[in-house]
């Protein structure tokens, strides 16, 4: 009887998930699908999944009608130099924190812990102006730039270089190695785990942005994937959802495949740098 | 931590050469933060006193930015529409997470519980903006999937995105969707945390399984919770942004506004600075009160000296 009534709730609970599942997943689907169907099959009254007639026709068009790979290459640019510049800044600041006793270490790591709560909007208009008036509107430099400053990553790097047992410094600095040794050998060395969880998620979030993105990068040459996306979905009126969903879906494909790859690293990453910190 | 080579220094010398240090390491953290986040707060502080639209001539207009500003009706819109996000974000971003987290933890079979966490979180990764767009299409009101059922079951179409009552649901339902799993990871994560003896011990003192999680997992579990509203209460105020500027751009009539678009709009449609520098003071001190709050229930955010 027990039995019975466990297995009862058991295939309930499979029942309520994989229906809340296929709601989760269905608009990504639907994203792949339409993007294998002809113009014909996406402007009808169809609600089937599967294309009737499959084609490759819109990346096609999106390979030789656009500037995909310069849409590529920009957010490739973008992606890597915000992570090099906000990882590296970012270490460098848990270092300083770490390894020196000033009186200055509970300042400066409010200093920047504050800034978590600065909303976008509050520094956007001024970073605007600033990144107009170094004349650099319109180039990567001017997307990375601002991202150089960020608390999130900064916090979770602190948190784990925090937690070498500080010994090892003292052993470092008795034998007289230079803090630049301890910097790449020590903490580095023993933050290796953290570092690459941290960058998964910076790659993702910089390979994602939006906003800002939006604002300094206005020619077509410049424009990032996203931004990209952002102008087929202008022209709502046209026929171009076909190619939309298609560079939709390319540009979400390393993202897609870096979760297939990493999808315990990056699951434990969000979950420590959200709730611990 | 007193170190034996350098002892023999004079302790002044041994301070000031800790500090040299410390700022050479620390030059870059307090460049960037100074340069991309103090000065342009400043900065949009002493823009709020102003009148200017980028190119014109600067003119102080004392405080009138700041009473002018509750007398626009976009301002007052985008205010309310920000405390509506967060009152019906709230069910999407907190609660259904939290009874999913305990379904899914429940699931006896170990691949099938990794394989629904696994699928839950995927939207997460992607792009806002993208799956906004992917959405845009299916709320489309000539050829996408919602309307194509409707007609299927016999009902009249809707115009999702353009219609005032429909439009604030569509961006509640497109938002809610994407982070659904990423608040299950966390209360999932909390959860597991929980000891095992706390919850033994309540079983063993008679406790039922509702009363066991009300009066001691919920507890144990309020720091995720307290993360989790804190976060969707942001993302109500700001990064709602990506999904207001492509599902509806701010329409019908400003009813989907939040804080931030608002912000966006008066700077860069309006070219009004002065009073989207105005709102953009009045926001940071919403969050200003909102880190306060955080900070009581967190516990000071994890910084100890040791």
């Amino acid at each position: 009887m027990k039995n019975k009534k466990k297995i009862l709730s058991q295939s309930l609970l499979h029942v309520v998930s994989l229906a809340l599942l296929a709601v989760t997943v269905f608009p990504l689907l639907w994203m792949v699908s339409s993007s294998f169907k002809t113009p014909k099959e996406l402007f009808s009254n169809g609600i089937n999944l599967l294309p009737k007639q499959a084609t490759w026709d819109n990346y096609r068009f999106v390979l030789e009608k656009y500037d995909f790979f310069q849409w590529l290459c920009n957010s490739v640019i973008t992606t890597f130099g915000i992570f090099a510049v906000q990882v590296l800044i970012s270490l460098m600041g848990a270092f300083a924190l770490n390894y020196y006793r000033t009186r200055w270490n509970r300042i400066m790591f409010y200093f920047v812990l504050v800034t978590m709560v600065i909303p976008f909007q509050v520094t956007m208009i001024p970073n605007y102006i600033l990144i107009s008036n170094l004349g650099l509107t319109d180039t990567q430099t001017a997307v990375i730039l601002p991202y150089a400053a960020n608390a999130t990553t900064f916090f979770f790097l602190y948190q784990q270089v925090r937690s070498i047992p500080k010994s090892y410094y003292e052993v470092a600095r008795i034998e007289g190695a230079r803090s630049t040794w301890v910097f790449q050998h020590v903490m580095c060395g023993l933050c290796k785990g953290s570092v690459a969880a941290v960058s998964i998620l910076t790659v993702i979030d910089a390979w994602n942005l939006y906003f800002w993105p939006l604002l300094v990068l206005s020619s077509p040459k410049s424009r990032t994937l996203t931004i990209a996306l952002k102008q087929f979905a202008d022209y709502e009126v046209g026929d171009n959802w076909g190619p939309f969903m298609a560079t939709a879906t390319l540009a979400s494909l390393p993202v897609v495949l870096a979760y297939t790859f990493f999808r315990r690293h990056i699951i434990d990453a969000f979950v420590s740098s959200g709730v611990k910190g | 931590m007193v170190l034996k080579n350098e002892k023999d220094l004079p302790a002044r010398r041994r301070v000031r050469r800790e500090a040299a240090g410390f700022w050479l390491w620390l030059f870059p953290v307090a460049a960037a933060y100074g340069v991309f986040k103090y000065w342009p707060m400043c900065y949009s502080f002493i823009l709020s006193f102003a009148n200017w639209n980028f190119i014109s001539d600067f003119s102080w207009v004392g405080l009138s930015n700041y009473t002018n500003m509750f007398s626009k009706t976009m301002f007052i819109k985008g205010m309310v529409n920000t405390l509506k996000y967060i009152v019906y974000l709230f069910p999407f971003f907190v609660i259904l997470p939290l009874v999913l987290s305990v379904m899914l933890l429940n699931v006896r079979n170990r691949f099938a519980q990794e394989l629904y966490k696994t699928l839950f979180f995927i939207p997460n990764i992607l792009a806002l903006s993208i799956v906004c767009m992917v959405w845009l299409w299916i709320f489309s009101s000539s050829y996408g999937l919602l309307n194509n059922s409707l007609v299927r079951l016999g009902m009249a179409p809707v115009n999702w995105l353009t219609n005032s009552r429909t439009a604030f649901s569509c961006i509640v339902a497109v938002c809610g969707w994407k982070y659904l799993g990423m608040n299950m990871i966390l209360f999932i994560a909390g959860l597991l945390n929980i000891s095992r003896d706390c919850v033994e011990a309540a079983y063993i003192d008679g406790a039922g399984g509702w009363q066991c999680f009300w009066r001691i997992k919920m507890p144990l579990l309020a720091p995720t919770t307290v993360y989790v509203v804190i976060t969707s209460v942001i993302f109500a105020a700001e990064r709602g942004f990506t999904a207001i500027s492509v599902l509806t751009s701010g329409g019908p009539s400003y009813t989907t506004t939040n804080l931030s678009y608002v912000i966006y709009e008066f700077a860069f449609k309006y070219y009004n600075i002065g009073t989207a520098s105005a709102i953009s003071t009045f926001t940071s001190l919403f969050f200003l009160m909102l880190t306060i709050i955080m900070m009581r229930t967190m516990g000071g955010y994890g910084y100890h000296e040791e």
